[in-house]
């Protein structure tokens, strides 16, 4: 037995010993949790995330970050690049954020790129490209978008004067004044954008509105000196309802559709709501704006049925005649579900509980008023 | 017994070198014997390439060939027609249309596959066009007697012959930059693509990365190799975003191109059906006409 038990407790240190080495050494930079789900994982179950491009979430503010940076090496036409690093990563932030360029860098700090990338192509690692080719396809994935001739001079610095003086730039974002959408609803027919007084009266950045966007959404060669533009959109064309909205809706979320859907209700706009939700309007809600009922921000979400959830306590001041029929004195002071048994108001009331020979509508319970009347 | 056994040893040896000797020769042109597992390739990613044609121009200075400034290639109306490699540029770039993005065409460099098994080394009757261990497919000068049969085998329709120069006509095509690679050099064109749409190294870990690659982005690539397996292998390999004939890539299959060529050369040769046809077409003339000879002399 002897031997065995030291056996055993060799084997239980040895593993305490394995699983000291795997813990974070003091002083280190890297987080494990950037590559390790597990706090202790193992050789034999590293229990990795799902590498490698994850985000990079809160490592510092873009202003932290350096403004300018030189980029690549001197030659014999041209010199390095001065990048404009942070103008870049404020734009990456409508984008895919600073994880569009530095992609495998989910761990603090930030990384090189000649950390992965080979300085030179002739190399062992072949899988990823050398440090000059990573840099050209990065910038060129969008640069070449407005710059399909691919002219070095447009970012590398030019020895020559006279190339100098040619070397275009990159087109300057055209901003539209306003963009007008078109509904394709037969009321608020259209929605008018005021872009410029979202960015100049409001102040707002560019990345509280646009999210997702491609560097070509804004900076299109097509659009270059179209500032005072005028643009008309199809919100119908290529995305839903929601994705339309989603933009406004970080402001306008509480706000009523009218205010950007001139005049717009559910039937103005076609919307078929019994068809649709289940729930027909009546000639009372059918006017209504839809944020009356949908008050909750972001889309539309499903308004509780139960009359008594918007009409606190309506039953005990309903005025009766104001549906056509003024109740006669016997069904005057009723609770309302005594007739209207399932609490469907608008469907047929029921007179069988209480009288055996009568039934609606041949007997009403009381005086027939014109609607006019009523409302007066 | 002993005799009786060694005869029909021989006999069945005689057999089958008979069998061996006349059957008709298949597709054994390829080298097979000399392709290094490690032999060198270059993997073209249609996909990063940009159209800089900077590789156009690296290859005409690699190569003496006389090119314009670097700067004149920014120009892009070349690609206005589509171009072949000929004896003054050994590749060229040209642009297809691209269906998702009309202003991003895609642009495919052209030049010598390298073919494992080259049809143009089976084609050359003096063997002055030879396949190298490390992959290459280069020319010898001092054994080409110009015959050009290199550029008829050819499936991709490479070599070009110098037919302006009188004297010392040369074939020209890509030589896979062997001098320089001597040197330890790279590829003049692959040194100088800025994107690495060129990637040179072992051709096994250049198909390897062109499935990993294609594995994961399935959105960006076709799922094939062109020259992966294209008349037994190129040297050469491409990725694309579209379907290979859509760039010009000819439909070949899998079997080397020597195969065709070899199998007519070789069946032509076959039996010796040249020289004994042509001992019989002799034989029949000297027949016919002694027989006529004989009639005449009867007559007269």
């Amino acid at each position: 037995m002897k031997p065995i038990t030291l056996i055993g407790l060799l084997f239980v240190a040895g593993g305490a010993l394995s699983a000291q080495s795997a813990a974070p050494k003091s002083g280190s930079s890297m987080d494990c949790r950037a590559c390790h789900t597990a706090a202790t994982p193992t050789k034999a179950n590293p229990s990795l995330v799902a590498c490698p491009r994850l985000k990079i979430k809160g490592y510092h503010a873009i202003d932290e970050a350096p403004a300018t940076m030189s980029l690549g090496a001197e030659g014999a036409k041209y010199g390095p690049v001065n990048f404009a690093h942070r103008a870049h990563a404020h734009m990456a932030e409508t984008g895919k954020g600073c994880v569009g360029c530095h992609h495998y860098d989910q761990a603090r700090p930030i990384q090189k790129c000649k950390n992965c990338h080979a300085v030179s192509r002739k190399r062992e690692d072949l899988g990823k490209p050398d440090l000059k080719a990573a840099m050209h396809r990065q910038c060129l994935d969008c640069h070449r978008d407005w710059n399909p001739t691919g002219s070095c001079a447009s970012c590398h610095q030019v020895k020559d004067a006279v190339a100098k003086a040619a070397a275009k730039k990159s087109t300057t974002v055209a901003a539209p004044q306003k963009i007008i959408y078109e509904t394709g609803s037969k009321e608020g027919k259209t929605v008018t954008f005021f872009h410029a007084d979202h960015t100049g009266r409001f102040a707002l950045a560019c990345a509280e509105c646009h999210q997702q966007e491609s560097c070509r959404g804004c900076h299109d060669r097509k659009r270059i000196g179209a500032n005072n533009a005028v643009l008309t959109r199809h919100t119908t064309a290529g995305i839903t309802e929601e994705q339309a909205h989603a933009r406004c809706a970080t402001c306008h979320a509480k706000d009523e559709c009218s205010v950007c859907h001139k005049g717009m209700s559910p039937k103005s706009i076609g919307f078929d709501h019994g068809r649709r939700t289940g729930f027909a309007l009546n000639r009372f809600h059918a006017p209504l704006d839809c944020k009356q009922c949908h008050k909750s921000a972001g889309g539309f979400t499903r308004v509780n049925a139960d009359c008594e959830s918007c009409h606190k306590g309506w039953q005990a001041k309903f005025d009766h005649a104001k549906t056509g029929l003024a109740l006669d004195e016997q069904h005057k002071d009723l609770d309302c579900t005594s007739c209207h048994e399932d609490k469907t108001f608008h469907a047929k009331p029921v007179c069988k509980s209480c009288h055996d020979d009568k039934a609606w509508p041949a007997q009403r319970p009381g005086k027939a008023v014109g609607r006019e009347t009523a409302k007066k | 017994m002993k005799s009786q056994n060694r005869r029909s040893f021989l006999k069945a040896s005689t057999a089958i070198a008979a069998a061996a000797g006349l059957t008709p020769a298949t597709a054994n042109a390829g080298p097979k014997n000399i392709l290094s597992p490690n032999r060198m390739g270059v993997l073209v990613d249609t996909t990063v390439c940009i159209g800089c044609r900077n590789c156009e121009w690296a290859c005409k200075t690699a190569h003496g060939l006389d090119t314009p400034p670097l700067e004149t290639y920014e120009d892009k109306t070349p690609f206005d027609q589509m171009r072949r490699p000929d004896t003054t540029a050994l590749t060229v770039v040209n642009r297809y249309e691209n269906p998702e993005n009309p202003e991003l065409p895609t642009t495919v460099k052209v030049q010598c596959m390298h073919c494992d098994h080259p049809a143009c080394v089976s084609a050359c009757i003096v063997g002055a066009i030879s396949k190298q261990a490390d992959g290459a497919v280069i020319w010898d000068t001092d054994k080409c007697i110009g015959c050009r049969y290199c550029m008829v085998a050819c499936p991709f329709q490479i070599p070009a012959f110098e037919y302006n120069k009188a004297i010392g006509p040369r074939i020209m095509k890509c030589d896979f930059c062997t001098e320089r690679r001597g040197e330890g050099k790279l590829p003049a064109c692959v040194e100088s693509c800025p994107v690495e749409a060129l990637t040179f190294g072992p051709r096994e870990d250049l198909v390897r990365i062109a499935k990993d690659r294609v594995r994961h982005a399935p959105e960006r690539y076709v799922d094939h190799i062109y020259g992966e397996y294209e008349v037994g292998g190129t040297s050469w390999c491409y990725l694309a975003g579209t379907e290979f004939d859509k760039l010009q890539f000819p439909k070949l299959g899998v079997n080397p191109a020597p195969g065709v060529s070899e199998s007519i050369q070789h069946g032509i040769f076959a039996y010796f059906v040249p020289p004994v046809s042509l001992y019989a077409l002799l034989g029949a003339v000297m027949w016919t006409s002694r027989q006529r000879g004989d009639e005449e002399e009867e007559h007269s």
